[in-house]
């Protein structure tokens, strides 16, 4: 059964209405998956990039942490940019 | 031969049977993530995801490092001046250095800590962690203890800052975010302060405890500041609203 409000038109349907939706950020969530999975890589790949490259335990135990820290920075950004606020209307 | 030593892990164990922590810390680590995306799974507020990505990725990078030291990728072996040769689980250094700053960005989040005072806090841990590694690498005892030091008085700088500057920060934050920010800084102050201690026990320090009970030691602990503080923080209304558990948002809809 209809109510009398259903039948009466709306007095602000011609009123641009402003709506702010929370929308996923693509290349951040691209970023999180990289940085997540580079910084877990080098977890692992320490023998392999020491027998690759002929380093010493010093200098690839270095670059993998460098590349954890680096890991952190990008998960960190990545998951504050994962979201952004967009305007319509 | 490297394939050798991995198989020649994995069948000891380990080195002194250790092997059976790393795989337990592997399983709990992987449980405790489990349960995190599972609280987590529908929920939809972009504030109480930040708090959800970054509390199931500790656990998650936690258990990769342990997996990566169960099967030996993570182990290397440092001979001493002295001729003792000391056995290193170096992925327990790489994991920290990725989860310890997600673990206090967690908690400053939640005292709505301003960015200056969370820089200070990742860049004072990071200083922590690096110079705990070069006690656990360099070869003169006396250069190791003096590492120990230093990283010791960086993590006593830490704790004293996350309690006084961000602990002030939690001051403005509401009832159940103050109750829930005290709660986890205790679980960091105290599982913290024991690393320093069992590393001068175990072996890498004054080597009284053996591989075996160091590796147990360190499992418990690692569960206890990542699992046990995640479980804490998720279960907080301040983090997760009024219900006990995150409610998933398409029934909340369709009740609506």
């Amino acid at each position: 059964m209809l109510s009398a409000s259903d039948l009466d038109p709306d007095p602000d349907a011609d009123q641009p209405v402003e709506t702010t939706v929370e929308t996923l950020n693509t290349r951040a969530l691209i970023g999180l998956i990289v940085s997540l999975t580079v910084g877990v890589a080098g977890l692992f790949v320490l023998p392999a990039l020491q027998s690759a490259f002929g380093l010493t335990f010093g200098v690839a135990f270095g670059l993998i942490l460098a590349v954890e820290l680096l890991s952190f920075v990008g998960v960190a950004v990545s998951i504050f940019r994962l979201y952004q606020t967009r305007t319509f209307g | 031969m490297f394939g050798s030593s991995v198989a020649l892990q994995t069948a000891s164990l380990g080195v002194e049977g250790e092997g059976i922590w790393l795989a337990l810390g592997t399983i709990l680590m992987l449980l405790g993530m489990g349960y995190f995306m599972q609280q987590g799974w529908g929920v939809t507020d972009p504030r109480q995801k930040e708090f959800y990505i970054i509390t199931i990725l500790i656990p998650g990078i936690a258990a990769a490092s342990y997996l990566s030291m169960f099967f030996g990728f993570g182990l290397t072996q440092v001979e001493l001046v002295t001729g003792r040769v000391v056995d290193v689980y170096w992925a327990r250094y790489a994991d920290w250095l990725f989860t310890t700053p997600l673990l206090l960005l967690d908690i400053a989040l939640l005292a709505d800590a301003d960015w200056r005072d969370i820089g200070a806090l990742v860049g004072l841990d990071a200083f922590m962690i690096v110079t705990g590694l070069g006690a656990t690498l360099m070869k003169i005892p006396t250069a190791r203890f003096a590492f120990w030091t230093i990283s010791t008085v960086a993590m006593l700088f830490l704790l004293y800052f996350l309690v006084a500057t961000v602990g002030a920060s939690a001051k403005e934050t509401s009832e159940e975010a103050q109750s829930t920010f005290r709660v986890l800084q205790w679980i960091i102050v105290i599982s913290w302060s024991v690393y320093p201690v069992a590393w001068l026990v175990g072996t890498e320090g004054l080597n009284l405890v053996g591989l075996y009970g160091e590796t147990l030691l360190f499992m418990i602990l690692d569960v206890l500041a990542k699992v046990g503080f995640g479980f804490v923080l998720l279960r907080s209304r301040a983090v997760v609203g009024e219900g006990d558990a995150p409610t998933p948002s398409a029934e909340a809809e369709a009740a609506d």
